[in-house]
Order: structure tokens, then sequence, then C-alpha cells
């Protein structure tokens, strides 16, 4: 067995440690960029939802800024982004390189992302009951929260499994800015230094942790779903 | 009491697509009737009874319940206002990820209500509407009718005194609409509940409503007391509305519900058509049976030129005799359905 792992994958076995160090940093920058992220990318979600033409809290003005910022950020790739935003990457963590300084760039792109799903997530909601709160009586706040946000959260469950695979592939890109983690061991281990025994290792890996968070929301909307 | 003021809505008012979905409407619903308002899809129905509680506020006109204008409330007050006026609608709309039991005190929550008292009135509401034993079901796992009746029962968590329907039994099939409709006249009596029902239906009001609109076109073209507007229709409209509501299959259920049977009869449906019509069949039952034949229900009707004829009818003999019978009526070219036997 062990003669085995040599053989063919040399290099792994010469140094597991770097892969534990990646894993983790890959979970951290993931963990915080979803939180912070996901929080905010939830508040702005509802906020197109609520403000859109028909919305409980419709404000024209409001909503065509949103909307049209949601789309500008949404198109700058995300590489171009680390750049772009080193500037206020240095102000608010103090440098530019590293895991933490790769939240910045993950958090911004994370939010009209993870925005833009929630809306269209929470759009599902049947109108009726939204209708059928206010008759009830139910003030705007209380529409969101007991409606909209509890009605739809199978569907919100749904797209944070989706925003978390995306949000690991977009670590792997942060690598560019010594972010660490699998994908920079991808790059500048496995592929610079021709050794594919890492490579393959590091997407294993990465597999792993897209199959755990698709797994875990399954569980999830299992147990939260009574259509 | 509710009154509807000289009410018009226009949508997109000023555009292109402008619509005048309400015209200058006045209405006047004491408290304790049963309202129905008819009329065909887009006369404006929906539109009118979501000014009742200001779901859609009126371009123009003014709605005093109670004598409340409640068009000059401020939000606060008009969600309080609003807790006085239940609705329940044609698709539900029941809370999904919520149970039963979850959907009915969904009002109660946040109310400064104990938890204790919410479920006593849960459950109180639960068995009003006859669904005790669906309280940790949910809403997924119940029947059109069941949720109609659950969103009933959440509908008057708040001790409403006034119930708008819009469609409410739309979604159903004949045999649940007339068990909603029960539910409703007994809420009516029980609670002294004000109802406005909005149906494409007339058979609907027919069944329960004491007083009627009929509306087309944003406009109410003919209102009154149903039995006065089903004996004297002035439009052309109402008329034909009101022939949708005489229909046999209804009047037969009636009949076969009705029908108090001693248990040495025997209840059938005779079918036939064409000349059989022509002869004696029920005395010959008596001459060579001695079967009596009680009609509870007879009709003829011609489809292209030939009549068909139906008769309901109680058999009284011993169920040897009674077989025999049915077999020669049978042989007759009498097509016989056993509706209900006595045991
Ligand atoms: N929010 C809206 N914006 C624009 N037009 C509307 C709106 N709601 C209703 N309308 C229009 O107003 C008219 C009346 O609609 P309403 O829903 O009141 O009809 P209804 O009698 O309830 O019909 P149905 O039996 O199909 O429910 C229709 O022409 C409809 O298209
Ligand atoms: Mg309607």
């Amino acid at each position: 067995m062990q003669a085995l792992l040599e053989k063919y994958l040399p290099n792994v076995v010469s140094d597991p440690q770097i892969f534990v160090d990646a894993t983790i940093q890959t979970i951290y920058m993931t963990f915080w960029a979803a939180i912070f992220g996901g929080g905010l990318g939830l508040i702005l979600g509802v906020i197109l939802v609520v403000t859109r033409p028909g919305g409980l809290y419709e404000n024209k003005t409001l909503f065509w800024i949103l909307d049209k910022f949601v789309n500008l950020i949404r198109s700058i790739p995300f590489i171009i982004l680390l750049a772009l935003l080193a500037v206020i990457t240095q102000f608010i963590v103090g440098t530019t390189i590293g895991a933490k300084a790769a939240l910045v760039p993950l958090v911004a792109t994370v939010i009209p992302f993870f925005a833009r799903q929630v809306e269209t997530a929470l759009l599902e909601v049947d109108p009726g009951l939204i209708e059928a709160a206010q008759a009830m009586g139910l003030s705007r706040l209380g529409i969101i929260c007991r409606v909209y946000l509890r009605e739809g959260l199978v569907g919100i469950v749904r797209v944070s499994a989706l925003t978390m695979i995306s949000l690991i592939g977009l670590t792997a890109m942060a690598g560019a800015v010594g972010a660490g983690g699998l994908g920079d061991l991808a790059i500048s281990q496995g592929y610079n230094r021709f050794e594919n025994d890492v490579t393959f290792v590091a997407t294993l890996l990465i597999l792993i942790l897209v199959f755990l968070s698709q797994f875990i929301s399954n569980l999830i909307i299992k147990k939260i779903s009574h259509q | 009491m509710i009154e509807l003021k000289n009410i018009s809505v226009t949508f997109n008012e000023n555009e292109k697509d402008e619509v005048d979905a309400v015209k200058n409407v006045n209405l006047t619903i004491e408290d304790g009737t049963i309202f129905g308002i008819v009329g065909y899809s887009g006369a404006g129905k929906s539109t009118l009874v979501r000014v009742i509680n200001l779901l859609q506020r009126p371009t123009k006109g003014t709605i005093l319940v109670d004598g409340c204008d409640l068009t000059k409330l401020a939000e606060k007050q008009l969600r309080q206002k609003r807790k006085d006026i239940g609705m329940i609608f044609q698709h539900f709309n029941l809370l999904e990820a919520r149970t039963i039991g979850e959907n009915v005190a969904f009002p109660l929550k946040y109310q400064g209500i104990t938890k204790e008292k919410q479920q006593a009135k849960v459950k109180e509401l639960l068995k009003l509407v006859g669904l005790t034993d669906k309280i940790n079901v949910y809403p997924s796992q119940l029947s059109g009718g069941q949720k109609q009746r659950v969103a009933i029962a959440r509908a008057l968590a708040s001790d409403p005194k006034i119930l708008l329907c819009d469609e409410a039994t739309s979604a159903l099939d004949p045999k649940t609409t007339g068990q909603i409709l029960k539910l409703l006249q007994k809420l009516n009596r029980k609670l002294n509940l004000t109802i406005i029902l909005i149906t494409h239906e007339m058979q609907v009001v027919k069944e329960i409503c004491q007083k009627t609109a009929v509306m087309l076109n944003g406009q109410i073209v003919e209102k009154g007391e149903v039995l006065q507007v089903f004996n004297e229709p002035k439009t052309e409209l109402t008329k034909k509305f009101i022939a949708t509501a005489f229909r046999q299959e209804d009047i037969l259920h009636k009949v076969i519900e009705n029908s108090s049977l001693s248990p040495d009869e025997t209840l059938v449906e005779l079918s036939y058509t064409g000349k059989v019509t022509n002869e004696p069949l029920l005395a010959d039952l008596y001459q060579r049976f001695e079967i009596k034949a009680n009609i509870l229900y007879g009709n003829i009707e011609y489809l292209q030129q030939v009549p068909v004829g139906k008769l309901i009818v109680s058999l009284v003999g011993s169920k040897k005799k009674i077989s025999e019978s049915l077999a020669y009526l049978n042989s007759k070219g009498v097509k016989v359905k056993l509706l209900n036997t006595s045991d």
C-alpha cells in the first residue's frame, strides 16, 4: 500500500501537511465569505423583492439603482474584481495578500450573486400568501419575516448551496493574490512544478467539499420541506 | 354594516392600458346577511371585494364599515380594522411550510395572547370546521375542501364580524362546494357572521345567499333579495345566470338526501328513452309483483327530439319481488340504478 502510494502520488506522500493547510484555508475563505456575503446578499435580495413594482415597499428609484448595481458587479469577472478592489482591501484588512485579503473581493462577488438568487427564490412565494397575510392585518415587516422568509426557506437553502459551490470555485481563483487554498495549491505546485499528483488530490478535495455542501443542503431541504 | 359609496377603481390611470375595473358602485350590506356578488370573469368582482378590506384602494369613493371610513385610517389602524374582516380565497392560500394548527394560529401570534389561549382557540376553530384530527398535518396532505376549511378557520381566528369569500368554492367539485357552503351558512347563523361571497356560479347564490348583486363590466346591473331577483330578473345577464342555477343533478341530490326510507323500501333511479315513456310501467309493477312505487322525482327532457325520462322511485315490497320487478323493467328497456337500499 505504502509503496503504491509512493509510486503514484510521490509529491503528496512526501508532504501531506500542505493539503491539510490548503483545505483549511479554502474552508476558512468559503465560510467567512458565505457568512458576510450571504448575510448582506440576503438583505439585498429581500430589498430587491419588496421595492420592485407591486412590492410591499414599492420604490421604483431604489429598485432601479439596486437592480443595475447587482447587474454591474455580476458582470465583472472575479479575477478582475480582485485587482479592482485592491485599494479597498488594503484599507479594510491592511494587506492585499493572503486569505483574509481575498475575503473582500469574495464577499463583494457573493453579495450580488446571492441577492439575485434570493430574489428569485422569494418571488416564487405565492403572491396569494402575501395577500392573505395583508388581509389578516400583518405588518409589512411581519410579512417579510413570517411569510417571505419562512415560505421561501426551501428556495433559500437551495440557492445557498449553489452559492456555496460557486464560492468554493472562486476561492480557487483567489490563489492569484496568494490566498492559499486548494486551488492555489493545484496551480502553484501541481501545475507550475508539473506535480500532477498534487493537482489530482487537490481536485479530489475540492470535489469532496462541493459534494458535502450539496449533501448538507439536501438534508436540510428534506427536513424543512413539506410539499 | 358595510357601505360602499360611489366606488370606482381604475388601474394604470392616465396610461395607455387604463382599465376601469369598478365603476361607481353603491352597495349596502347589512349585518348578518350572506350577500352574493355574481358576474363573469373580468367583471370586477375581485377588485370590488378587495376594496372592502382596502387591499385595493379605490380611485374614488368611500367605504364605511360600521360607520368607520376605512380610507381615512392610518396604516396601523387599518391593520387593526382588517382583523375584523376575514378573507378566504379560491386557491386557499395556506402557508405550506406550517401545519394546519400553525396556519390557524398564524393571525394570533405576536398579539399578546398566551400560548395556551392560542392553542385553545385553534382547537375550538378546528372543531368548528370539523378538522380536529388534522392539527399536526401539513396543507399538502389535505384535499381542496379540507384546505378551504382550514382557511375558514384561520380567517375566523381573530373573531371577525365579516367574511369575504373570493371564489371560495370555484376550485372545488360540486359535492365539496355544497359542504363548504353549508359550513358558511352554519357560521352565518351561529356567529351572525356577515358573508360576502364572490362567485361566477349562480348556483352558489341560490344555495345560501339572502341578497345578491349582478356585476357586468365593473358595474352592478341588478341587486336585491335573492328570491325577488330570481323571480323577476330584469336583465338578460341575470336571466342567463339564473338558468345555469337550475341543474337537474342538484335536485337529484336533494331528493336522495332528503328521502327517509323505511326498512322495506328500496330507492331506484329509472331512466328510459323513447317510446317506453308511453307505457304504464309503474302500474304494471303493482299488478304483476304487488310492488308499490312511490315517485320522489320525475323529469323528462328532450335531447334532439327524443324524450329522455328519469324517475326516482322508492319501491315497497319483499326483496324477492323487488329484484323480479327490476328484472322485468330491464327487459322492457328501462335502465335501473339502485341508489340506496334500506340495509
Ligand atoms: N392589478 C391590476 N392591474 C391592472 N388591471 C387589473 C388589475 N387587477 C385587475 N385588473 C383588471 O380589472 C378587471 C377586473 O378584474 P377582477 O379580477 O376584479 O375581475 P373578476 O370579476 O374577479 O374576474 P374573475 O372571475 O376572473 O376573478 C379585469 O379587466 C382585470 O384585467
Ligand atoms: Mg376574481
